[in-house]
């Protein structure tokens, strides 16, 4: 098992999806990314393919849908006890722990931690791998399992061409492809509305990163519907960013409004009276705190 | 700022109301347009048609092949993905799913780690936990194409479709019960004319809901165009959104005023429990089991809070101190609200000495006091604090859970003992009779469960000195103590509280602490003035107070004069909250009175309250509303109070109750009504209890609503007693005229009568005997007939010995208290009663010799009669001395829970007191002789015996007392066959016998061994035999367990695997603690252990499960390889020299050297 038959592997997958939906030009499963460079210790291996594979299956095989098709494993019972979809599962978290500093008093990124340890225990009896020889199984397990599952992925697009219901599956995948958009596909996005605003963005990286977490955040990376015109939506989210520079700060605070109007902290009451109170000082931003709680008084009748 | 529109919906999704989606059959095509299902479907029977509606299936060929159609159908679900708008939906924790779609693709997006999916296809399922939000009922109106049953699969013809509309119409008639006025029902992707379930059949079931409850998503311009649809929004029964609800949901979320999916910290931390090193994963199954019955602490809740600022900290506080009496704020205890009294510290210490102990549990750790004082607060903050340490798994079980479950704590515990040996702690919050915690206690401990229970109860003054790990709440603040480290607590919430509370804590007893949410001003900038003037009302009240002499203020006290003053002169709030409940609404007429729609249903809440009781919303909806709907919240929100509140338990069924059981008993003394008034609010919901199993959260809640009002009531068996009648008759009502028909509730129907029936007898003086009161002997006879109709319902097998042993338990107490009414006027006519008592009651213990209740009624019955003996012939004195003599040798004593030891050697010192008065003479036994052989020489042997109590002693014998059994058995033995006819001289028998030869009494230690000979184990054997094969013994668990024993040693081993396989199916459903324990080893016939040698043939993975096999004996036995100190051995490895034990599970394989170390 060498990178050249994983690329190769890669390569028949693209050309099966390509056969078998004729319909969209030259449709392949995964876009251009960097070939996979290992490096010499067992360490290094296993971190290199963790990040190769995540940039593979979330990033260059995203607008494809290759969610979609891990799905149809089961359909095909290519993945009868679920250990193919677990290890793509996987993928994301491994390349989080080993990424990110996990060991901080974070709390909340406990599930990552522990899926990464309950496989590395399995493999290792381990928490964490520590020795060459824990690097090396894992390596070795990972990239067997990436065999297997590009493997099953191939069979799957060949039972999906044998599949009476062919037709009416494509389409169901094109439905689910709709609104996935690519790396590239955000890049050019930004730097357009960028440009028409004048702005000059030092790092698109790191303004498509921001603009990836917010659509993560609000569950939006694909399912964005605005009319039809999913591009749209993200450019005017794109736009909203772009404007959101501080601006002269409003003087009140929550305190402020549990002690002029007697609410009970928490209560959401208070958001209401304080979104009121933005817009009052948006429109006048000269108000001293005690204007402001005026109108605000005098607005709501209180 | 009073709110005049309705609540938005986003306020109602807030997973306290119950929220119910149906899903039409245009979800899979509401976002891309297209059903693939449908289509591919269309393709395949209607020549490619287009889809565009369901019924477009009924004109094709699908329905020629059913069987085959449906299975191709339901192949094609697996092809397609359900619709990503669906996984955020889905996201929502919703408490149910109706569809008229019949694929199964919409359900995966449903199942999660933390929701299973139960789906329900016809009217014969009918859950009994329908909302549970982690298990997903889904309703498939139409069925699916999934199923094969004809009433489960979906119409294929139009014809088909017509029967199924009736099906369909029956299950979304149960959703007006399911939603509630409380809840929300959201409809999306529904297809208006084109949907099976069409806007007609849709428009009784909106139309049943109150304004605003219903909500329709991406509503077409055709739908707001159909008629019924326009009649329904016109009567404000529907609201329509052209916005999908996937967007509502997103921007709702992204607003900050919902949540869709669990906390972040639930989400990561959910359903584990970490210990020391090691995580447990709580699979769903277990998870949704354990929560009917206790809240799993898992480690979701040792998450560290959020910061908050120093108002929503105080903010914080009030809601802890407002909602803990309900279940624990666990976050309030992270940010350390919970006041910690000085008792607490004793508390602790003994849970942690005893988690410590290897033992198992069999007597709880209890915590008495009266209400009010802290117990809730101090039980939350004892399992926050263990679970804290991470050294053992907690389950915490509140005051209102009404269906603990002893199977569903047990499941629990063994899923921690298969990690490692942890003892689980069980914190019961439940106010119950401390009874009832001792018999969870042990039943555990029987089925071999680490588990100690730590419950709470009202104040007791009887306990005896010997009951152990008793701990008592005091009412008052230390002064020394308590009451400076209260002040400086309250000083962390605000500088100037401290001070300002001083001046009550004065006046004040630890009643404080449930008033001190009233007394506490919503906001902290409220503080100084709304202290000092709740501060003057309160000295106003004690003014009022102290010119006050009132009977129901218990106690001298000063301190909790002043307590009752501050509630019970009204403080403001309860003033209106009367006012209001007297003004509002047309009037109506209950219980002779005129009252408002508002009064009633604060009554309906109070009642149940005040006795520590919710009420199931259903059946509080049902009393409120005699036709048609009522808007409860309407009418909760007229009397504006945060004293009612209602709550969802795990499991999604809903709750409705008082904040705090002493405010609820305020309120229903401030409603002016007395207690026949109480008594009404009562009747009117116990006659509006509706079942769908003995288990039902109904039926439990009438239980323990009927426990708790009557004879044996943990607050006060007196106050209603003059009700009971009243209350059965309401029972008899519920039976006969609405069919609910439940064994637990005639149980208690019969013992109101028995009570009611006893009460009246014993108030019956010398001179109006002669008047005696037929209505009394009217009552002992319906209690008895109530009972007999119970016996034929319950199902006459193995597995329900307990509860029948029950049922003849009270029967015997109704024909035992008749005897004892009767036998005021006519004792050779109450002499028959008596008879019937005493075979009634044997024949209880003959089922379950372990209960007590039974050899209760023997003795109470047996002393009325002896004391009578003036009146009774010498022999019938005689007879019924053998019998209560015989009754004390058959009981089980050592699976008596501690207190029932006591009273057991109590009444036997009774009898034994009397009996030695009676001095029964030599021709009162001749006589008996005649008739009753067995009795007579029964009594002459029992005579014979060394020391009256020897039976029940712990002490080896001497040779002496040896020998003196010897001669006891020998005289039975002579006279056997006139013995082998009559179990508990049997019995008798074999117990003189076993103290002759071994010194010691049956089953009184651990890994014992005895030295029997060939021909003893076969006299053993004759005679447990004999014994059996009576009606007495037949379900005797000690005789099947040495039964078995003598098999074993008379080589018939197989014969032996099998009682002790018949013996641990039955210890499923027995308690004692003996069970699990290794009472006897195989021994030689010097009295030595046995040893064994064999090979490992299998040990399960975590190293507490293993299996040998036996050689000599040919056989496979368990064993525990970590007990071993061998948890990694291996399939085909020698186990070495072993012991074989014998619990009442089966035979299991030891080490020798726990013998050994027993010796030493």
């Amino acid at each position: 098992m060498t990178y050249q038959d994983l690329e190769q592997l890669k390569q028949n997958i693209d050309t099966l999806a390509s056969q078998i939906n004729q319909q969209e030009s030259n449709f392949k499963i995964f876009e251009e990314m960097k070939t996979l460079s290992l490096g010499t210790s067992d360490e290094c291996q296993f971190l290199r393919l963790v990040s190769w594979l995540y940039s593979m299956y979330f990033e260059a095989g995203r607008k494809s849908g290759l969610k979609w098709l891990v799905d149809r494993l089961e359909t095909y019972n290519l993945d009868p006890d679920m250990r193919l979809k677990n290890y793509f599962e996987r993928i994301n978290p491994l390349r989080t722990f080993f990424q990110h500093n996990l060991q901080s008093g974070d709390d909340y990124n406990g599930k990552i931690k522990r899926t990464c340890r309950d496989w590395f225990k399995s493999l290792c009896g381990v928490d964490s791998p520590l020795e060459d020889h824990h690097w090396n199984t894992c390596f070795e397990v990972c990239l067997k399992e990436t065999f297997d599952f590009l493997d099953a992925i191939k069979q799957c697009l060949c039972e999906i061409d044998r599949d009476e219901s062919k037709d009416e599956m494509l389409k169901d995948w094109l439905s689910y492809r709709k609104g996935l958009f690519s790396v590239v596909d955000y890049n050019n996005l930004i730097r357009e509305v960028a440009s028409d605003l004048g702005f000059n963005i030092d790092s698109i990286k790191k303004f498509r990163n921001k603009l990836e977490d917010k659509l993560q955040s609000k569950r939006l990376t694909k399912i964005i519907r605005d009319g039809d015109n999913e591009t749209m939506t993200i450019k005017k989210i794109i736009t909203d960013m772009l404007l959101e520079e501080p601006t002269v700060l409003m003087p009140l605070t929550a305190s402020d409004v549990i002690e002029e109007f007697s609410i009970e902290a928490g209560n959401s009451k208070i958001f209401e009276i304080l979104k009121k109170g933005k817009i009052i000082f948006t429109d006048n931003p000269l108000l001293s705190r005690q204007q402001l709680l005026d109108k605000l008084k005098n607005e709501l009748q209180i | 700022m009073k709110q005049t529109s309705p609540d938005p919906l986003y306020s109602k999704l807030n997973r306290k109301n119950p929220a119910f989606l149906f899903l039409g059959q245009n979800y899979l095509s509401l976002d891309s347009g297209r059903d693939h299902f449908l289509a591919e479907i269309l393709r395949k029977y209607n020549n490619g048609e287009e889809p565009t509606d369901y019924k477009q299936i009924f004109l094709g060929e699908a329905h020629k092949s059913k069987e085959l159609t449906l299975a191709w159908m339901h192949e094609r679900c697996s092809r397609f993905s359900p619709p990503q708008w669906l996984e955020i939906v889905a996201k929502f924790p919703w408490n149910g799913v109706y569809t008229s779609a019949i694929d199964e693709i919409w359900t995966r997006a449903f199942r999660s780690e933390w929701r299973e999916i139960q789906p329900i296809y016809d009217l014969d399922f009918d859950p009994s936990e329908p909302r549970n939000r982690s298990r997903l009922h889904c309703t498939f109106l139409y069925g699916c194409v999934n199923q094969t049953e004809a009433n489960k699969t979906p119409p294929l013809k139009k014809l088909e479709l017509t029967r199924r509309n009736q099906v369909a119409t029956n299950l979304a008639s149960k959703l007006k019960e399911l939603i509630t006025p409380l809840g929300v029902f959201i409809i999306e992707g529904y297809a208006g004319e084109k949907d099976w379930f069409s806007p007609e059949s849709l428009y009784p079931v909106i139309d049943s809901l109150n304004p605003h409850q219903t909500h329709l998503f991406s509503a077409t311009q055709e739908l707001r165009n159909d008629e019924y649809i326009v009649e329904l929004v016109n009567n404000k029964k529907l609201v329509l959104y052209s916005d999908s609800l996937e967007n509502y949901l997103l921007n709702a979320e992204e607003s900050g005023l919902i949540q869709l999916g669990e906390s972040t910290a639930v989400e990561e931390y959910g359903h584990l429990i970490t210990l020391e090193n090691e995580s447990i994963d709580i699979p769903i199954s277990v998870w949704n089991q354990v929560s009917r019955s206790a809240t799993i602490l898992d480690d979701s809740i040792l998450v560290e809070p959020e910061y908050i600022s120093e108002d929503k900290r105080y903010s914080e506080f009030r809601q802890f101190l407002a909602e803990s009496s309900h279940s624990p704020i666990w976050s309030g205890y992270h940010r350390r609200f919970a006041f910690q009294r000085d008792f607490e510290v004793e508390l602790y210490n003994t849970v942690q000495k005893k988690l410590k102990s290897k033992d198992l549990h069999d007597n709880p750790v209890i915590i008495h006091g009266q209400s009010g004082i802290g117990k809730s607060i101090a039980l939350g903050h004892l399992a926050f604090l263990i679970r804290e340490e991470k050294k053992y798994p907690v389950l915490f079980i509140n005051s209102k859970s009404q269906n603990t479950q002893v199977l569903d704590i047990k499941i629990f515990c063994e899923l921690m003992e298969s990690y490692a040996p942890y003892t689980t702690l069980v914190v019961w919050d439940g106010m119950l009779d401390y009874e009832k915690y001792y018999q969870f206690s042990r039943k555990l401990a029987s089925l071999g469960k680490k588990a100690l229970i730590v419950g709470s109860c009202y104040k007791i003054n009887t306990f005896h000195e010997n009951v152990k790990d008793i701990i008592e709440v005091p009412s008052n603040f230390n002064k020394q103590s308590e009451e400076n480290k209260f002040l400086e607590f309250l000083g962390t919430f605000d500088d100037s509280l401290s001070e300002q509370a001083r001046k009550i804590i004065e006046k004040s007893d630890s009643k404080i602490l449930v008033s001190l949410y009233r007394l506490l001003p919503e906001t902290r900038t409220q503080i100084s003035q709304g202290l000092v003037q709740e501060i003057r009302y309160f000295e106003r009240g004690i003014n009022r107070q102290a010119s006050k002499t009132d009977k129901s203020k218990k106690g001298n006290n000063t301190n909790m004069a002043l307590a009752f003053a501050i509630l019970q002169d009204k403080p403001e709030w309860l003033e209106e909250m009367v006012e209001k409940a007297f003004s509002i609404d047309e009037k109506e007429n209950f219980s002779d009175e005129e009252i408002t729609k508002v009064q009633k249903l604060i009554g309906l809440i109070m009642i149940p309250s005040k006795l520590g009781l919710n009420v199931p919303l259903e059946i509080l909806m049902r009393s409120i509303t005699k036709e048609g709907t009522i808007d409860l919240i309407n009418l909760l929100n007229k009397i504006d109070t945060d004293i009612i509140q209602w709550y969802p338990d795990a499991t999604g069924n809903y709750q409705i109750g008082a904040r705090h059981s002493l405010e609820a008993e305020e309120i229903t003394k401030s409603l002016r009504g007395s207690i026949r008034a109480e008594v009404d609010y009562a009747k009117e919901l116990l006659i509006n209890v509706r079942s769908k199993g003995e288990w039902d959260t109904e039926i439990q809640f009438a239980v323990n609503f009927l426990k708790n009002m009557g004879p044996n009531s943990p607050i006060d068996p007196n106050y209603y007693a003059e009700y009971f009648q009243d209350i059965a008759k309401t029972l008899k009502q519920l039976r006969q005229e609405h069919s609910v028909i439940h064994v637990r509730l005639m149980l208690q129907e019969a013992m109101l009568l028995r009570e009611s029936a006893t009460k009246k007898s014993r108030n019956l003086t010398d001179s109006n005997i002669v008047n005696f009161d037929p209505q009394i002997e009217d009552m002992f006879n319906e209690g008895e007939l109530v009972i007999k109709q119970a016996l034929k319902l319950v199902e006459n097998n193995q597995g329900n010995k307990k509860i029948f042993s029950i049922l003849y338990s009270e029967l015997a107490s109704i024909l035992g208290a008749k005897f004892i009414h009767i036998l005021k006027q006519d004792v050779n006519n109450a002499i028959s009663y008596f008879e019937q008592a005493k075979e009634i009651a044997f024949k209880s213990l003959s089922l379950d010799s372990e209960e007590y209740h039974p050899l209760d009624v023997l003795s109470w019955t047996t002393e009325a009669l002896l004391k009578n003996k003036k009146m009774l012939s010498p022999e019938l004195i005689a007879e019924n001395t053998a019998d209560i003599l015989q009754a004390f040798t058959i009981a089980e004593v050592q699976n008596f829970d501690q207190l029932q030891q006591i009273k057991f050697h109590q009444r036997r010192a009774i009898i034994g007191d009397l009996i030695e008065k009676l001095e029964i003479s030599k021709d009162a036994i001749q006589s008996l002789m005649a008739i009753k052989p067995s009795a007579a020489h029964y009594l002459i042997a029992y005579k014979m015996l060394p020391k009256y109590d020897i039976l029940q002693s712990n002490l080896e014998l001497s040779l002496k007392q040896k020998s003196q059994c010897q001669q006891v058995f020998d005289y039975l033995y002579q006279h056997y066959e006139l013995i082998r006819q009559d179990g508990k001289t049997l019995y008798f028998l074999l117990r003189v016998w076993w103290l002759s030869k071994t010194g010691h009494n049956l089953f009184y230690h651990e890994r014992q061994t005895v030295p029997f000979h060939r021909k003893d184990w076969e006299l053993c054997l004759t005679i447990i035999e004999d014994a059996r094969n009576t009606q007495d013994l037949q379900y005797n668990s000690s005789l099947k367990y040495l039964l078995g024993l003598c098999y074993f040693h008379l080589d018939r081993v197989n014969e032996s695997l099998d009682v002790f396989n018949e013996l641990k199916e039955d210890s499923q459903k027995e308690s004692g603690s003996r069970r699990v324990i290794s009472s006897y080893l195989a021994s030689t016939s010097d009295g030595k252990p046995k040893q064994y040698n064999g090979e490992v043939v299998r040990r399960n993975d975590k190293g507490n499960k293993g299996q040998v096999y036996v050689k000599d004996l040919r056989i496979y036995v368990d064993f525990i390889p970590r007990i071993f100190n061998r948890p990694d051995i291996r399939k085909g490895e020698s186990l070495g020299q072993f012991h074989i034990a014998f619990n009442f599970r089966g035979p299991i394989a030891e080490p020798i050297s726990l013998y050994s170390n027993k010796r030493s």
